[in-house]
């Protein structure tokens, strides 16, 4: 019997498995292999102590950080205050606005470049009143000196939020209605089956939500490459820390620099991730 | 219920069999023949390639378009190096400042042309275009279209305002000043990335990215050529008649629309492709001025933002011939290249460029006999530097944040000097900051 | 209290949508305008729907066409990709969430470490990988990469940990239900809200992706749209005048038209999805 079952398992999960070995596994064991190497000999740690001396980490690094302290917070809470509020009250509106909500995150490559150098357009853009609060005179202006991480923080919220927001908004949808029902009866408001019932139900998504977000916060690329389409040369070319690991594989063609500076940042990842799912519990099975 | 019957065992080699299905539609990587000729090229050299194609039936070609998104090209040739096939035989450069990665060591693509174009041939180039192409003495790549600056401006505008286009860098600095204290918001440059390094320093001579090899480069900002610039700049970043806004920035149009573009010192193809398009200046206004000269020198240079170049791959093998042959045609056909939308690099193809362009009702003047001057007065010292983005960003953050923050433009440039040689060293330069 | 609270949340939600919704409502009226209304007219004005048209039979001059192969590329990896990972990941995920065994965690944890590792990492592994199999510029070389998605993997195991009780799947044991059978008769029915969002997610994805294309396709011919966009709009200097000159007139309008073509599967697919969000876990519960 219990054999019967680990043997269905793997009949089930195998053909997965076998993907994440060839496609995942083992590209990244020969990434850690080539961090070791130097133009095709064993090096020890040359390439992560290049990498780590290099005079552009620092200030990527600083502005990545900077990104995550404002971006994540921002991303997570309306995120989750978007699909809790919308849930409150299914139905064609608010399936209405979760449409709304995911569209900037439809427009992707070259086309972005040109919506978000429009955007930050202060002759140009719908939202030309909130920059001309804010000083901005032109795209230039926007991408300089402080104001560039608050333009990447908008950009990158309004691209991210949607998918989350449908992501939550499932796992709500998929709550037994038995529960949610019972707390109406007791007479609980909706803020309180909200923060005591709804939240922890969907904990385990919320830990994913968080995981993943501040994998891909850490590893911002796409926003600040985007906006360097459109005004070049404003922006630095290695402005984030993966940026400067696409700088290697690409510009310089060093790819030893590339995996050890990409296994840094999934080092760092992984250790966010640990602890989120530490404090959620997020692998238990036995839930219900 | 049961779909898929009891048990489905098949699931795992249900996936497989898709997986092995797709791997069969391909027809695996190109390049297989040995005879055929393997090009790259970006879009706007597509038909020349076809048509080269169509007039040698005799030579095997596949003719791939190609993005001319920087890096694109070094990243396929690094992973071509690695899996020891898929070089190109010939590719064009939309970015010439590559020619410095893919000719040194780790990259070790691109050939030297001796033995491959004649000298002859190489001669007919306008001088100094192929400096870029050019390390330790060796030509590696032929220059498609330059990128010579000359100093647009608003005919009309300077009519109406009765003043006339500056014929020295300090006319060109009094005449700015006037028209920002009489016109208030009228712009008389840009200051902003390869724009303002190109043109303005590039011109001048400062030694910001003279290849000295392809492991040497001289930057040395504290140069009077440097300096000079820097304090001709002052004070008209400090009046706001220079703008640190990049060309292409919709503000940028905006000044366009609304006359405040009395002169834009800029790379030749501004007529047509900034002007007309992006700014909107109506026919019969924009014209062409020599680069202003400086004191002490007796004649306009001009600097360099932008251009196009061939490449030809080490690993062509006997295809090296044709590569070569097929490269010699498309950037020196006289009736090709004068039919491209740029400035042609080689001097008898622009003499034909410039017939077509010296009757466009676009200009006010005919800009002809002063774009064929300023290709010919191409200020040397502007090699191809694998820092070229670095290079860009790093004048922004230094001279560019100085121009528009009204603060000391000379002291900017040693903040220029220092992130340029970092810059450099990490892409294995030795910065030489006293010879020259 | 009820009508401030409902005023409260309609404000949220309708800022919200604001926030959201005025990028793309700037784009879909971008193609109808001319490129100096752009810059010069109100942000959001209209053109005329001839321009439109205009816009569309420039983008076709581009390579006699070259736009629809390319539309017909995307479309052909991304539904082979699709179907691909859902095939892996909705087994893998209800695996991962019900039964123990033996490298149950492991298989969580390096799918975590697969789904953040920077991209830059795996440039040479895949492409060399891919090259070993004489694959490469072939539409498997994106495919079979895009396929593997430990994300979807994510989203399976979360729902199927959350919402499929362990006590259904025990009344099927002892019902005398195989283990293949119970996860097609019993689980597969209640995660159609799981799939649909893995699908959705997926075809985002392969939709999206620009690092794979980039890597793996030598040439134009077998482009996905992303990529050909890329060319496309770099060549033409469409959003960039400075990054490439030709007299093919394609200028800001024609390009935000393109970024419309290639986000519309996007959006149809979301609203695809949400369809599937309705029909809820309730549905199948019952019938179990």
């Amino acid at each position: 019997m219990k054999r019967s079952r680990s043997l269905a398992a793997w009949a089930l999960i195998g053909p997965y498995a076998l993907f994440l070995a060839v496609f995942g596994l083992a590209p990244a064991g020969y990434a850690l292999w080539t961090s070791f190497v130097h133009d095709g000999a064993f090096s020890g740690v040359r390439n992560w102590s290049a990498v780590f001396d290099d005079y552009r980490l620092s200030d990527a690094a600083w502005h990545v950080g900077t990104y995550l302290l404002l971006w994540l917070p921002v991303l997570v809470l309306l995120v989750l205050s978007l699909a809790l509020t919308l849930h409150a009250r299914p139905g064609r509106f608010s399936s209405t606005m979760r449409f709304v909500y995911y569209l900037p995150g439809a427009v992707t490559g070259s086309a972005a470049a040109l919506l978000w150098l429009f955007m930050f357009s202060p002759d140009a853009s719908p939202f030309s009143p909130l920059l001309d609060l804010f000083d901005i005179t032109s795209v230039t202006d926007a991408l300089s000196g402080s104001t560039l991480i608050g333009i990447l923080t908008v950009m990158g919220v309004a691209v991210h939020a949607g998918g989350w927001i449908v992501v939550l908004y499932g796992a709500l949808n998929a709550l037994p209605r038995d529960v949610l029902e019972a707390a109406q009866v007791d007479g609980a408001s909706t803020w309180r089956t909200t923060w005591h019932i709804k939240l922890p139900m969907v904990r385990t998504y919320v830990a994913f939500v968080l995981i993943s977000s501040f994998a891909s916060g850490s590893q911002v690329f796409v926003e600040p490459t985007v906006l360097t389409t459109g005004a070049p040369g404003q922006i630095s070319p290695t402005w984030s820390v993966n940026q400067l690991a696409y700088a290697y594989a690409t510009q310089e063609g060093d790819f030893g620099k590339a995996a050890a500076l990409s296994l840094a940042m999934l080092a760092v990842g992984l250790v966010a991730a640990w602890i989120v799912i530490k404090r959620t519990r997020m692998y238990a099975t036995d839930d219900r | 219920m049961n779909r898929w019957g009891p048990g489905f065992p098949t699931h795992a080699a249900l996936v497989l069999c898709g997986a092995l299905l797709l791997g069969g539609c391909g027809s695996g990587a190109g390049g297989g023949d040995k005879d055929e000729l393997l090009v790259w090229v970006d879009n706007t050299r597509t038909a020349a390639a076809q048509q080269y194609e169509k007039e040698h039936p005799d030579q095997k070609i596949r003719i791939v378009t190609i993005p001319p998104d920087a890096g694109y090209v070094p990243t396929k040739i690094s992973l071509a190096n690695r899996s020891k096939r898929g070089w190109p035989d010939l590719v064009f450069l939309a970015n010439p400042a590559e020619a410095a990665t893919l000719a040194a060591d780790r990259f070790a693509y691109a050939a030297p042309l001796e033995g491959l174009v004649p000298g002859k041939t190489l001669d007919g180039f306008a001088p100094g275009s192929l400096d870029t192409c050019t390390f330790d003495g060796k030509v590696y790549c032929l220059r498609n279209d330059i990128a010579p600056t000359v100093l647009w401006y608003d005919a009309k505008l300077m009519e109406k305002y009765h003043y006339r286009a500056p014929a020295t860098w300090q006319d060109y600095q009094k005449l700015g000043l006037k028209a920002a204290a009489e016109h208030p918001g009228t712009i008389v440059g840009a200051v902003n990335g390869k724009y303002g390094a190109g043109t303005y320093f590039g011109s001048s001579g400062c030694p910001t990215r003279d290849t000295l090899s392809l492991t040497k480069v001289r930057i040395d900002t504290a140069q009077a050529t440097c300096t000079r610039v820097a304090e001709m700049l002052q004070p008209l970043a400090e009046k706001k008649a220079v703008t640190t806004v990049v060309p292409t920035d919709p503000a940028f149009a905006k000044l366009g629309s609304q006359n405040k573009i009395l002169m834009l010192p800029g790379p030749a193809w501004f007529g047509d492709f900034m002007f007309k398009p992006a700014f909107k200046v109506p026919d019969g206004r924009i014209a062409a001025a020599p680069m202003p000269t400086w004191d002490g020198e007796d004649r306009s240079y001009s600097g360099q933002v932008g251009g196009g170049a061939f490449l030809i791959s080490k690993h062509a093998g006997k295809r090296a011939k044709a590569a070569a042959a097929m490269a010699t045609w498309l950037t020196t056909d006289t009736a090709l290249q004068a039919k491209q939308p740029t400035y042609p690099a080689f001097t008898a193809a622009a003499a034909e460029w410039g017939k077509a362009k010296a009757k466009d009702p676009y200009y006010a003047a005919n800009p002809v006999p002063v774009l064929t001057k300023a290709a010919a007065g191409l200020r040397p010292g502007f090699g191809a530097i694998r820092f070229e983005a670095e290079w860009q960003n790093s004048f922004n953050q230094t001279v560019g944040a100085a121009t528009g923050g009204g603060k000391s433009l000379t002291d900017a440039l040693s903040d220029w000097q220092k992130k340029l040689t970092q810059a450099a060293e990490t892409n294995n330069y030795s910065v030489d900051q006293t010879a020259g | 209290m009820n009508a401030i609270s409902r005023t409260a949340r309609a404000v949220f939600l309708l800022g919200a949508a604001v926030f959201f919704g005025l990028p793309l409502l700037w784009l879909a009226l971008a193609p109808t305008r001319t490129a100096d209304d752009l810059t010069t007219g109100s942000p959001l004005g209209f053109g005329s729907l001839g321009n439109v048209g205009a816009a569309w039979s420039h983008l076709m001059r581009y390579n006699d066409g070259e736009l629809t192969i390319w539309i017909g590329n995307s479309v052909l990896y991304a539904a082979a990709s699709v179907a691909l990972s859902l095939a892996l990941c909705v087994p893998a995920g209800y695996v991962l969430a019900k039964h123990e065994f033996g490298g149950r965690r492991t298989l969580l944890t390096l799918s975590i470490v697969c789904m953040i590792l920077p991209p830059a990492a795996l440039v040479l592994p895949l492409y060399l990988e891919m090259d070993a199999f004489g694959l490469v510029s072939t539409p498997a070389s994106v495919i079979l990469p895009l396929s593997f998605y430990p994300f979807g993997v994510y989203l399976a195991f979360l729902h199927f940990a959350a919402n499929l009780p362990n006590t259904l799947l025990d009344a099927g044991r002892v019902d005398g239900a195989g283990e293949l059978r119970l996860f097609w008769s019993v689980a597969v029915p209640l995660a159609k809200p799981a799939i649909g969002l893995i699908a959705f997610f997926s075809f985002v994805r392969s939709w999206t992706d620009f690092f794979l294309p980039f890597v793996m396709l030598a040439d134009d011919r077998t482009f996905t749209l992303q990529l050909g966009l890329m060319s496309l709009l770099q060549s033409t200097g469409a959003v960039n005048a400075g990054s490439g000159f030709s007299d093919l007139d394609i200028h800001q309008p024609e390009a935000a038209l393109a970024g419309l073509v290639a986000a519309a599967p996007t959006l149809v697919a979301f609203v695809f999805a949400q369809r599937f969000l309705r029909s809820g876990l309730m549905a199948g519960a019952e019938k179990g």
